[in-house]
């Protein structure tokens, strides 16, 4: 008789496979289509800015795992991500050091004091994002003339009133002069990986197939966008601008389907992610309307972040339960 | 309102039936523990030096809810031993040292088993050791009682509360879609189909159950179980086994009734609905008419070499039946059961009984130890959850002995299929975890009660 | 039993408030905007802390178990109030800076911690030191975050504005306010917060490791 020792586990006995660092991988590949579409419509400067973005958040996680005694963790790739996802959200006229100091916030504030990966409350690169955007308000607005945007940009400094670096600061009236179609297929002023919805579109339905992410909190968010700004265009057609304007500009498409999609900053469960969406979506458009001088969207998904425990007890009712009515 | 379309469960790869069944020759010695599914063990009715034939009572079940032991060969009962299961627990095995003669005792057959009474019927399937399978292992007269009287004998009033049994669904695939035991069975049915007939027709009989189901894979062919449906008014089912863990009782349950039943405790049985596999229905009637017991069970013998599916004496060695199998070279790893629910053992100095379904065999490259790492909150355990919990969170509690909040998340309704495991990034053993929180908050109700 | 010297430098370490005691975090985050801020508040509640401190101890045989905390409550509001007058006074500047949180002392847990557990169970010299070792700790942590977070948001020194005594560390361009404007923020404020906890522990930490060797 065998003697032989073999070795035991729990079941199940077999995995398929997928590993943290595969499906940050794949998101980084999602995002691939809106960024060289960037670097198409900026040129050196937002290859330039993407690098450095990437290479500041890498450095600083290494840097920290080095002072703290850890392993370092930048295998899994989501220091990489983090910088890319930052690098993405800023125009393409900002000074390198921006994106330094947000990439280095991002992974100092936003991600390391969390612990290990799962831990951060708030997407990281969006806590890098508006910690320079607060501390910048001018630089973060260094938006650039793109290679095919079918109207001229103004004078570079005072080009904020009449661009859409987020739609709230567009004269509505001023909305024939872009086409949808334009603003749709990524001819538009915006930050470097944000300014093709068609590309992020493509990008965020690939990742759903994938079941990297899932539809309800990204189509959760977009229809709460056009909801609202469709209410908001009824009412009063000066001060709001139409669903498609507010859907199509800014970084609406990108925090749809790359930030609404995070795993420890967005709830998990199927209730819990679409009204994350919805209502964030909603949020999006009012601070916009309202005002907010920089980063409706953003600002939106942070607030909804700090919401996510009280939308994650939104679970489903268990297969066999009544459900309760409480 | 559910809104998580298309996302419950997983997609599997079918093992794909040759229809084949191997006949492994009876062993030399054979091992019978007296332990049979998780009811007391069975006594013991012989002594130590007897000389038994094939089918002879070794051990009496309990009175109402046992199944009885026989002998698996013929010869001379020489020891008893004791044998580690892999879930922990030693128990008491007798040794059969053969004499490969292989007599059997003569049964005396009962033709019209049909006009016989319910009870008459029950002990009979006790005394023929029937035990079902899948989900949690009992003996089948057990299973039955639980079914017809769910919990209310265990309530201090004496009286037991008859609960009609509804449905009974018969399974003719393995949960597991890896596993394709069930199926080549199916396979060889073809049109003698009097066996199952008269199975289904018993179960029916004991329990009063309005409708039977037969729950077929949706790529099986099988006319002449068709057949016997449409003559009977059966309901036929066709589900898809790829999809994990549609096959698994409660998913069965759901298909066949319209409602879900509660997972909780393992207790589907108790909703009316009594859902068993094909095997134990042809062992219940091999029981009750030609009163023949279970010496010898069906097996998957899945490895890197393929699938196999091969039938054997209980209490053969695993390692023969492995090596049957073609199988023995470079093993790693073994489980007893299909790869997602069957439990690993450490060595093949093992043998087969009646709850092992399938052994699961990986090369020595193959074997992967858990990972563990923290819960990245990704979120995909909760959206391939059959059952609809959010595991992700119920291993967080778990893991930092929140018992309690995990109790609240429903944590019992958990029916353990893998599936988050199976997908999760962290690598997690998220079945580790619900099967430690179950475990602790069982001992501590118990040590409170 | 603790020496009168262990009793006053203990609160300049070991028992630090905001960093060690983790009490009075709420002026602590809001008026460390600068280190005028930051020491000015420090001392204000200094003198507070010692005042009050002196006559619960010199009571504390008189006030009845019972309403002590109202009757502390009662003096150390007194001696806010002649500090916020004071202030107003002298130091309008200042005053102007702190804000509410002057008269917000009264409810600053550090003090009424300190009458409850120190003041109402020491004698009078005890109960001063006490005071203002404890003061003093609180002062030092104020002004060395405060300095923290104006050196990083604004690049200045904000000495005492009043005497116009500002000093200028990192020059910046014609028309810009802030340096790092985050750091002057509230959320900078828990991050400083964050950051020096961090530094004190490691500190501690590697000390009592190389004791221990």
């Amino acid at each position: 008789m065998t003697n032989q020792r073999l070795v035991v586990s729990i079941s199940p006995h077999i995995k398929n496979g997928r590993t943290v660092r595969r499906m940050i991988v794949t998101t980084i590949a999602a995002l691939m289509p809106a960024t060289l579409w960037g670097f198409y419509q900026f040129g050196l400067d937002a290859v330039a800015l993407v690098a450095v973005g990437i290479t500041a958040a890498c450095g600083t996680e290494a840097l920290i795992s080095r002072l703290a005694g850890k392993t370092s963790s930048l295998g899994d790739g989501h220091a990489v991500l983090t910088g890319l996802v930052l690098a993405l959200l800023v125009p393409a006229g900002a000074p390198f050091w921006l994106v330094i100091v947000g990439a280095a916030m991002a992974i100092l504030v936003g991600k390391m004091p969390f612990g290990p990966l799962g831990g951060a409350p708030i997407y990281p690169a969006l806590v890098g994002l508006l910690i320079v955007a607060t501390s910048w308000p001018n630089e973060i607005k260094s938006y650039v003339q793109p290679t095919t945007a079918p109207i001229e940009l103004k004078a570079q400094g005072a080009a904020d009133a009449e661009f859409p670096r987020d739609a709230v600061l567009i004269d509505p009236s001023d909305e024939a002069e872009y086409k949808t179609a334009d603003l749709f297929l990524g001819k538009q002023v915006g930050p470097i990986g944000v300014i093709s919805p068609l590309l992020l579109l493509l990008g965020g339905l690939f990742l759903i197939l994938r079941r990297v992410s899932r539809w309800q909190a990204p189509f959760g968010f977009l229809i709460g966008m056009g909801l609202a700004a469709g209410i908001g265009h009824a009412l009063d057609p000066s001060g709001c601008a139409s669903a498609s304007f507010h859907l199509f500009t800014g970084s609406a498409m990108f925090g749809a389907f790359f930030l609404c999609t995070d795993w420890s900053s967005t709830p998990v469960t199927p209730w819990g992610m679409f009204l994350f969406g919805l209502i964030g979506g909603g949020l999006a458009v009012l601070l916009r309307i309202a005002g907010l001088p920089y980063g409706a969207v953003p600002w939106a998904i942070v607030i909804m972040s700090l919401a996510t425990p009280i939308f994650d007890r939104i679970t489903p009712t268990p297969f066999g339960k009544v459900a309760s009515h409480a | 309102m559910d809104i998580s379309f298309f996302s419950r469960g997983i997609k599997l790869s079918r093992q794909v039936t040759s229809g084949k069944i191997e006949q492994i020759p009876p062993s030399e010695r054979v091992v019978l523990p007296l332990q049979q599914g998780s009811g007391p063990p069975a006594e013991l009715s012989i002594e130590i030096g007897d000389a038994v034939e094939v089918g002879q009572t070794l051990a009496r079940g309990a009175s109402n809810s046992g199944a009885d032991l026989h002998a698996s060969i013929s010869g001379e009962v020489t020891a008893i031993e004791d044998l580690h299961f892999p879930n922990g627990t030693t128990v008491k095995a007798l040794v059969i040292e053969g004499d490969g003669k292989d007599t059997w005792i003569e049964p005396d057959r009962d033709d019209k088993p049909l006009i016989a009474s319910p009870d008459e019927l029950l002990e009979r399937i006790r005394c023929g050791g029937v035990i079902r399978e899948g989900g949690e292992t009992k003996s089948l007269a057990q299973v039955i009682d639980e079914a017809m009287s769910p919990r209310g004998h265990l309530f201090s009033t004496g009286s037991t509360v008859a609960k009609p049994v509804r449905h009974i669904a018969v399974r003719f695939a393995d949960q597991d879609p890896h596993l394709n035991a069930l199926a080549a069975l199916t396979a060889t049915i073809g049109d003698e189909t009097a066996d199952l007939d008269l199975g289904v027709k018993v179960l029916a009989a004991i329990t009063g159950a309005e409708q039977i189901h037969f729950v077929l894979d949706n790529k099986q062919n099988s006319p002449g179980v068709d057949k016997l449906a449409e003559e009977n008014d059966y309901v036929v089912l066709r589900l898809d086994a790829a999809n994990y863990p549609d096959l698994s009782s409660p998913m069965v349950a759901r298909a066949v009734s319209g409602k879900e039943p509660d997972t909780a405790f393992k207790r589907v049985h108790e909703n009316g609905i009594l859902v068993l596999d094909v095997d134990t229905v042809l062992q219940t009637a091999l029981a009750v008419r030609d009163r023949r017991p279970v010496v010898d069970r069906l097996i998957t013998v899945y490895g890197p070499a393929g699938a196999g599916v091969f039938k054997a004496r209980l209490g053969t060695p695993l390692a023969d039946i492995v090596s049957a199998a073609g199988q023995e070279k470079n093993i790693g790893k073994m489980v007893l059961g299909g790869p997602m629910k069957g439990l690993a053992h450490h060595t093949l100095d093992f043998p087969l009984t009646k709850e092992i379904p399938a052994i699961t065999l990986f090369a020595q490259n193959q074997v992967t130890l858990a990972v563990n790492d923290p819960c990245v909150g990704c979120g995909l355990c909760a959206m391939v959850c059959p059952i609809r919990l959010t595991p992700g969170m119920l291993s967080r509690y778990c893991e930092f002995s929140s018992w309690d909040l995990a109790q609240e998340a429903h944590l019992f309704s958990c029916i353990e299929c893998g599936c988050c495991a199976y997908v999760c990034p962290a690598g997690r053993s998220m079945v580790q975890f619900m099967v430690q929180g179950k475990t602790e908050l069982l001992s501590t109700r118990r040590s409170e009660s | 039993m603790k020496t009168l010297t262990q009793e006053f430098t203990k609160g300049l370490w070991e028992q630090i408030p905001p960093f060690r005691l983790v009490l009075g975090l709420c002026p602590t985050l809001a008026v460390t905007k600068s280190l005028e801020g930051g020491w000015g508040m420090g001392l204000a509640t200094t003198f507070v802390l010692v005042c009050s401190n002196i006559f619960i101890s010199a009571l504390r045989n008189v006030i009845p178990p019972k309403v002590r905390i109202a009757t502390f409550i009662v003096i150390i509001a007194t001696f806010v109030v002649i500090t916020e007058l004071v202030m107003k006074a002298y130091t309008p500047m200042l005053s102007e800076t702190l804000g509410v949180f002057i008269p917000l002392i009264v409810v600053n847990c550090i003090i009424l911690g300190r009458a409850e557990a120190f003041a109402s169970k020491n004698g009078v010299g005890r109960s001063l030191l006490d005071g203002l070792g404890i003061g003093l700790g609180f002062t030092l942590a104020l002004a060395v975050l405060g300095a923290l977070r104006e050196l990083l948001g604004t690049g200045k020194l904000t000495m005492f504005a009043q005497a116009n005594l500002d000093l200028t560390i990192i020059p910046l361009g014609e028309g810009r306010e802030f340096l790092f404007k985050f750091m002057v923020d509230p959320p900078g404020a828990f991050v400083c917060l964050g950051a020096m906890l961090l530094l004190m522990n490691l500190i501690s930490e590697r000390s009592a490791r190389s004791k221990a060797a």
